[in-house]
């Protein structure tokens, strides 16, 4: 399963890379810390988490979002496809959770590497990744379903 | 309640201390008001600008922190920032708006925004001070308004009005109390000048300042006081030895109390101011006795000298175109030579009288001079007769006509010849006596053996002071025919 879903995504990200067209590219991994009990997670949760609008999880630990600069391809992607809001509009509503002061704001990181290092070391972390190779001990993936 | 205002504003007008301490109250208060406003109005606007300057501040450092965070997308800062933004106590409310004025986020997240707000200019006396700024950045750009609470403004002007004004009420408290304290030690030796010299005025003429140590005006006003009444109490005590050998040569130039041809006895006591009284009395020839009493007017030694010279002018009969044994030629002559322009407008009233020794015939004259009061023997009853008549004083009225008068003298009569000195007296009563009170009380007193020591102590009996104000003087001819 997981060698499957590596080789899937390295393939995708190949094919990407040839036609230089993101959009073909599918879905991002949503990762998260081992120690959260969460297995799966509904595209609305996901959307309601990413908006600030969800600050804990189910065992009552504070949701912490580590997402990637706004320039960056597949965060645009992400909140595009997932969120359904372009990247500046999905600023503007963290820069209202900043203000409001009622969730932790998200982190955000240049590349895969540090969402991964980021998600390990933090409990109620959340993010998402296109490329799950190397994946660290203390991490995993949940699955995302529609719903 | 005019009386009532008048007299409250004289405790404030009257006494050299109130005026001083009301001066210097109304000088403090005047001052204090001064200050009070000037530190109101000068705290007042430092205030406000150090307001203007903190939330200006508060206002770069949201736009700071904000371009700053968002640029980097470091959401976690702009969240502390927002933190700390808000934990300022006079910030109310943060709105960010949208390109398109719509509120994109704000604080508190109930917070109604009400829409004149942008249009308005920021206001220090409304309830919330509103700064608006615009901000921008790669995520997002628009503006921001923070509302700043003015109530601590306020509250800081009302502390400062009280504070300052129990400041000021305690500094005029203490001026006040300090100018009390300096006015009294001013007005305390100013106190006992007042107090000695109304003393001295009072008589006690030995009285003095008491000196204190020290150097300021009042001591040296003081000491100067103190010799100015010694060397006054000197020259009036000059002035009254003066006065007393004056009073001892007028003396001296009075004729001794004789018994031929008649028994003539008189007393004469010298007033301390020195009056204008003499008397003499001379037998013209065998057979007439001339007697005669004068009093010039006012006291002191003018009036001394000239009744001296008038007394030499008679006594050695040097009267030019004078008859002594006429009474009127006598006054005649004597007011032409004596006329008061020439004496220092001085005048003088005479009694004089010409007596037949022989024959008890008196010829007399009077110059507004009080009549010469008769006692005679009616059984055992003493009448009091007025011998006298009315003649223009003498100096007043040059060529003057006296008129003389007669009378028939009787066998043991008892002239008495005085001047208004003897009777004028300030009773007990504070009323002055009259010739008709007098008459009256020689009429009660006369006996027997009335002397004129016991006229002199029955009248001090009845006087306010054992001294005569006047020159008294008093010659008692009593009539006894010759052998």
């Amino acid at each position: 399963m997981n060698r499957k879903l590596k080789y899937y995504s390295l393939l995708s990200a190949a094919i990407s890379l040839l036609l230089f067209s993101p959009a073909l590219v599918m879905s991002q991994t949503i990762i998260i810390n081992k120690t959260n009990p969460i297995e799966k997670i509904s595209k609305s949760q996901l959307r309601n988490i990413f908006l600030g609008n969800n600050i804990a999880w189910e065992n009552g630990r504070r949701i912490q979002i580590v997402d990637f600069v706004s320039e960056s391809p597949i965060r645009k992607q992400f909140d595009e496809n997932t969120l359904l809001l372009p990247p500046q509009k999905v600023g503007m509503i963290w820069v209202k959770v900043s203000l409001s002061g009622k969730s932790i704001p998200p982190k955000i990181v240049h590349d895969e590497e540090d969402v991964k290092n980021f998600i390990g070391s933090n409990e109620g972390a959340i993010g998402y990744v296109k490329n799950t190779a190397n994946l660290p001990q203390s991490v995993k993936i949940i699955q995302v379903i529609d719903e | 309640m005019k009386k009532r205002i008048t007299k409250f504003i004289h405790v404030f007008t009257g006494s050299l201390r109130s005026r001083l301490i009301t001066f210097l109250t109304l000088f403090l208060l005047l001052l204090s008001t001064g200050y009070y406003i000037y530190t109101l109005s000068v705290q007042g606007s430092y205030f406000r600008s150090s307001y203007r300057q903190n939330t200006s501040d508060v206002m770069q450092a949201i736009k700071f922190g904000m371009e700053l965070s968002l640029e980097r997308e470091d959401y976690a800062a702009l969240q502390k920032m927002f933190t700390w933004a808000k934990s300022e106590y006079y910030v109310k409310f943060i709105v960010l708006l949208s390109d398109d004025s719509t509120v994109a986020a704000q604080f508190p997240e109930d917070f109604r925004m009400s829409k004149n707000i942008l249009s308005q200019p920021p206001s220090l006396t409304a309830e919330n001070y509103i700064l608006k700024h615009e901000y921008s950045s790669p995520i997002s750009k628009g503006i921001y308004l923070v509302g700043f609470s003015t109530k601590s403004l306020r509250q800081y002007e009302q502390k400062v009005l009280v504070d300052v004004g129990i400041s000021t009420l305690i500094f005029i408290f203490l001026s006040v109390l300090f100018g009390s304290l300096l006015s009294k030690s001013i007005t305390k030796p100013l106190e006992e000048l007042r107090i000695v010299t109304e003393k001295i005025s009072q008589g006690a003429i030995d009285e003095r300042v008491v000196l204190k140590k020290g150097t300021d005006e009042i001591l040296s006003v003081s000491a100067s006081f103190n010799t100015m009444v010694d060397r006054v109490l000197l020259a009036q005590n000059d002035l009254e030895n003066d006065l007393l050998e004056a009073a001892e040569f007028v003396k001296a130039i009075l004729p001794i109390p004789v018994h031929k041809p008649l028994p003539i006895d008189w007393r004469f006591i010298p007033s301390k101011r020195l009056g204008g009284d003499s008397f003499g009395y001379d037998l013209i020839d065998n057979e007439t006795l001339a007697f005669y009493l004068l009093d010039v007017s006012g006291h002191g030694l003018g009036a001394a000298l000239l009744s001296v010279a008038v007394l030499n002018v008679l006594r050695s009969k040097s009267l030019k175109d004078a008859d002594f044994k006429n009474p009127s030629s006598v006054l005649f002559a004597l007011n032409n030579a004596f006329q008061m322009e020439q004496y220092g407008d001085k005048y003088f009233t005479i009694w004089y009288g010409a007596l037949n020794i022989n024959s008890l015939e008196l010829n007399f004259s009077s110059a507004g001079h009080p009549p010469v009061l008769l006692a005679r023997k009616n059984g055992n009853a003493t009448d009091i007769l007025r011998i006298g008549n009315k003649n223009f004083f003498v100096g007043g009225m040059p060529e003057f006509e006296f008129d003389t008068d007669f009378f028939q003298l009787k066998e043991n009569d008892s002239l008495l010849l005085f001047s208004d000195g003897v009777y004028e007296l300030e009773r007990k009563d504070g009323s002055t006596m009259n010739l008709d009170e007098f008459e009256k009380f020689l009429g009660e007193c006369y006996s027997e053996s009335f002397t004129l020591d016991g006229l002199i102590n029955e009248l001090k009996k009845i006087k306010i002071s054992d001294t005569f104000e006047d020159d008294f003087s008093i010659m008692e001819i009593t009539v006894k025919k010759q052998n």
